[in-house]
């Protein structure tokens, strides 16, 4: 009776493998000709422009609205978007953006700079939830309205980087419809229905199944080729992947893992963007062993970065000497090659710097172990793989490694109250070494690393007011080579941003995927 | 009848305060803060603010008694990370879970009840080994791995089905349509507590068989399937009752996994959703509705009995 039992289940547990592993023996995928796009997105939450945080968010505003100035496609550099064009006074502390005159909110009313300085302004104002996006404007002291389409910004202290600030975080809302609402943190009917200057307007959502925006005839740079875009919700990575491949997705934005399943699916094509993004391990400064520079050289010795490229994501990410990618080739340094895996080297400088092998194969310095804990969030599949297999590498050179996966909400804590050690992550970067101000300057606000280095304090203050393109490249390649040395946190990667695009869609940017929602308007959808 | 009603309905009352209490401290006992303060890449000073503002760094009773303050006068109160009413967000939901949770329940009953009952009479048949086996099955497999194999196997390969949402995206929001897309789900669903209801449904019924009563009808000549309407069937499901009763939470409340893999925009994904963002007037709001639910079907399990059990009505009342 057991036995019976126990082979009918497994009967039927076979019989499902079988199908499952079975070649498509359905018809082909959606109707050919069909004028709308289907993207994914993993989360149900929008948030409006002035307190947006959330990446799904962001996804959506970015076909509905404009910034001030956007992103080229090809070379990252700031483009023109309401602004057609701008002029800075040399002291860096006034800038003057002309703007579009022909522009019109989605509701026909007329867009101008009043628009522009109720935005900042809003923003700006402390008991306003845009907490993620006012650190970026904050140096704005004052917006001046000259005309109807001619907007001054008066700094406090120079800024060469505001454009790349601006088009990265600041979208545009039209004041006449927010400045009506009591409470902007609760704008609950702009959220039911937004009203954009961009290339689709709102037309209808239900939360946690879609949200849907349909084109706009009159937008300023043509009307886009299709007629609507459908966020379709779905928060399983492998659903994902179904959809895509029974023609329900057009697009997604995926992870090593779901490339390897639709590589070889004809319908589908991966288009792997250079973003301007990169890995690696966060170290707490605040620990005493991260204080000594040998320590930290160590553990970026003594980590084989090959294997774990190959092992976690296919080979095809590319090593990191340091905080900027070869997406801003404009100002990275290409004479730093990343370090080598050199185990013989890290023990050595462990070694040096006072820590040695004690009983049980741990290093210890004055009684205390080399004793460290990564922190995990699941914000990438990939992560957890990186960081056991850190830990295997480190446990070689005598340090002592565990693993600690954490809820995002309860690792991110941990970073700002600075209870880690170290810390899988990423930096979401600006197209610009702007963010390095952020990330770098002793006691900065999102300086979670509490690295305190005056160099490169002084280094990145003269950036920040450096107008010429070319002297800004100088002090920023002699940066790079600061930070090469100096090891401030474990830089692991520069991996692509993996877009999984169906082959109806004609003419999606070459892009990563923030940029690429912004120029949507030129993409049609064919016959394959 | 009416004595007895208010007095579950008293009793109710203080159970959902008493519940509401629970639920927040073990939420706020958790470690994290809501997801809109942990993104990564905030500035220190601003996310303290964001905190503050948001009410969070009071004490735990005050943000307690704010939050009972406002349930009492029908103020669910607003999602911390969608930034609108709980009530907007759940209100929308519902029908979807109970759209899923229903239909679900119905074909687990119509399937277990029959198929518990002809495994028990047909003991050591086929019927009872496949039922063995679909039982061991339905309770073993991961819903997880069942519900992705089931959309890979009926939505990839063959292309009979739709692989997630609960309607197609274009077109009209038929019936027909909403009927395919919830022939993979509600299966899953399904699946699970059809092997927990045929499971008990035959033991509760192979128990009642061996009784006395039983014997002495067969023995007076009366016909199986008199014996099985008259005698056995009503007391075989007392204790069905029970477990139907106890299934019913689990699935207002939503499979959170079977509407995450498809993409179902139901409650249970919210409450997921919620708990692991840290969105706390939404969690407290989803609880409190669960809790609300099962205080109802308790009642109706209980009047269940009241009707269905000659002895308690003669002994004059529950």
């Amino acid at each position: 009776m057991r036995r019976a039992r126990l082979v009918s289940v497994a009967v039927l547990v076979l019989l499902l493998v079988l199908l499952s592993l079975a070649p498509n023996l359905g018809v082909v995928a959606a109707p050919a000709g069909k004028d709308f796009l289907t993207v994914a997105l993993a989360g149900d939450v929008i948030q409006h422009p002035l307190i947006q945080s959330i990446r799904d968010s962001i996804y959506v505003n970015s076909v509905m609205f404009n910034g001030l100035v956007t992103f080229d496609p090809d070379t990252l550099a700031p483009a023109a978007d309401l602004a057609q064009s701008w002029t800075v006074t040399p002291d860096g502390k006034t800038w003057t953006f002309r703007l579009r005159r022909t522009v019109k909110w989605h509701d026909g009313a007329p867009f101008t700079a009043a628009d522009v300085k109720f935005t900042i302004e809003t923003m700006l104002k402390p008991e306003v939830n845009s907490s993620y996006l006012r650190p970026n404007i904050a140096g704005i002291a004052r917006v001046r309205i000259v005309d109807d389409y001619t907007v001054v910004f008066e700094l406090s202290e120079p800024d060469a980087d505001l454009l790349s600030l601006l088009a990265h975080y600041i979208y545009i809302v039209p004041k006449h419809i927010l400045e009506k609402v009591q409470d902007v943190n609760r704008a609950t009917e702009f959220l039911n229905r937004p009203i954009g200057t961009g290339a689709f307007k709102f037309s209808e959502r239900v939360t946690g199944d879609h949200y849907t925006v349909v084109a706009n005839e009159q937008y300023f740079k043509g009307a886009p080729k299709i007629k609507r875009i459908v966020f379709r919700i779905i928060p399983d990575a492998n659903t994902q992947v179904a959809q895509l491949k029974t023609g329900g997705l057009d697009f997604a934005p995926v992870g090593p893992g779901e490339v390897l399943a639709v590589q070889s699916d004809p319908n589908l094509r991966v288009q792997m963007a250079k973003q301007p993004n990169f890995w690696h391990l966060f170290m707490n400064h605040s620990r005493p062993y991260f204080k000594d520079r040998r320590v930290r050289q160590a553990f970026m010795y003594g980590l084989d970065r090959q294997t774990i490229n190959r092992q976690t994501m296919l080979g095809l990410a590319q090593l990191a000497a340091g905080p900027v990618p070869p997406a801003l080739a404009a100002f990275r340094n290409p004479n730093l090659k990343p370090y080598p895996y050199d185990p013989l080297k890290a023990a050595q400088l462990l070694d040096e710097a006072g820590w040695k092998v004690g009983p049980g194969g741990i290093r210890v310095k004055d009684g205390v172990p080399l004793k460290v804990a990564i922190v995990v969030a699941p914000i990438f599949a990939a992560w957890e793989e990186i960081a056991l297999f850190a830990q295997q590498q480190w446990k070689e050179l005598g340090i002592d490694v565990t693993v600690n996966k954490l809820e995002t909400n309860v690792a991110v804590g941990k970073l700002y109250d600075g209870s880690y050690d170290l810390f899988m992550g990423f930096r979401d970067m600006v197209p610009s070494p702007v963010d390095l101000r952020r990330y770098y300057t002793c006691g900065a606000g999102s300086n979670t690393l509490r690295y305190c280095n005056p160099d490169v304090d002084k280094l990145l203050k003269e950036a920040q007011v450096e107008l010429d393109a070319a002297k800004r490249r100088q002090i920023y390649l002699r940066l790079q080579e600061i930070l090469w040395e100096d090891v401030p946190t474990v830089y692991l990667f520069y991996p692509p941003d993996f877009q999984v695009i169906s082959r109806q869609v004609k003419g999606f940017p070459n892009a990563y995927t923030p940029v690429a929602l912004r120029y949507l308007e030129r993409i049609s959808m064919g016959d394959r | 009848m009416a004595q007895y009603l208010i007095r579950r309905l008293a009793h109710s009352l203080v159970l959902l305060f008493i519940v509401s209490v629970v639920a927040f401290m073990i939420i706020h006992a958790a470690p994290g803060t809501p997801s809109i303060v942990n993104v990564l890449d905030m500035d220190q000073q601003e996310r303290e603010r964001l905190l503050e503002r948001l009410g969070l760094k009071q004490p735990l009773h005050i943000q307690y008694s704010i939050w009972l303050q406002h349930v009492v006068r029908g103020d669910l109160g607003r999602s911390i990370v969608h930034g609108v009413p709980v009530w907007d967000l759940i209100r929308t939901r519902i029908p979807a879970t109970l759209v899923l949770s229903g239909t679900a329940f119905l074909v687990a009953l119509l399937v277990a009840i029959p198929l518990g009952v002809v495994a028990a009479v047909r003991r050591a048949s086929m019927v009872d080994y496949g039922s063995t086996a679909f039982t061991t099955f339905g309770i073993a497999v991961p819903d997880f791995w069942y519900a992705l194999t089931l959309i890979i196997v009926f939505g990839v390969k063959l292309r009979w089905l739709p692989v997630s949402g609960m309607y197609s995206i274009s077109g009209e929001r038929s019936i027909a349509d909403l009927a395919t897309h919830l022939i993979l789900p509600a299966l899953v669903m399904a699946t699970i507590a059809m092997a927990e209801i045929t499971r008990f449904t035959r033991s509760s019924m192979l128990e009642v068989l061996g009784e006395d009563y039983v014997r002495t009808a067969r023995a007076k000549g009366l016909g199986a399937a008199t014996i099985l309407r008259r005698h056995a069937l009503r007391n075989a499901l007392f204790p069905v009752v029970t477990v139907i009763g106890l299934l019913v939470p689990r699935f207002v409340g939503g499979a959170a996994i079977t509407e995450t893999v498809f993409a179902w925009p139901g409650v249970g994904r919210l409450a997921v959703d919620a708990a692991f963002t840290r969105d706390y007037p939404l969690i407290m709001s989803i609880v409190v509705l669960i809790s609300i639910a099962v205080v109802i079907s308790n009642l109706f399990t209980d009047l269940a009995y009241y009707f269905l059990d000659p002895r308690l009505r003669d002994s004059g009342g529950v």
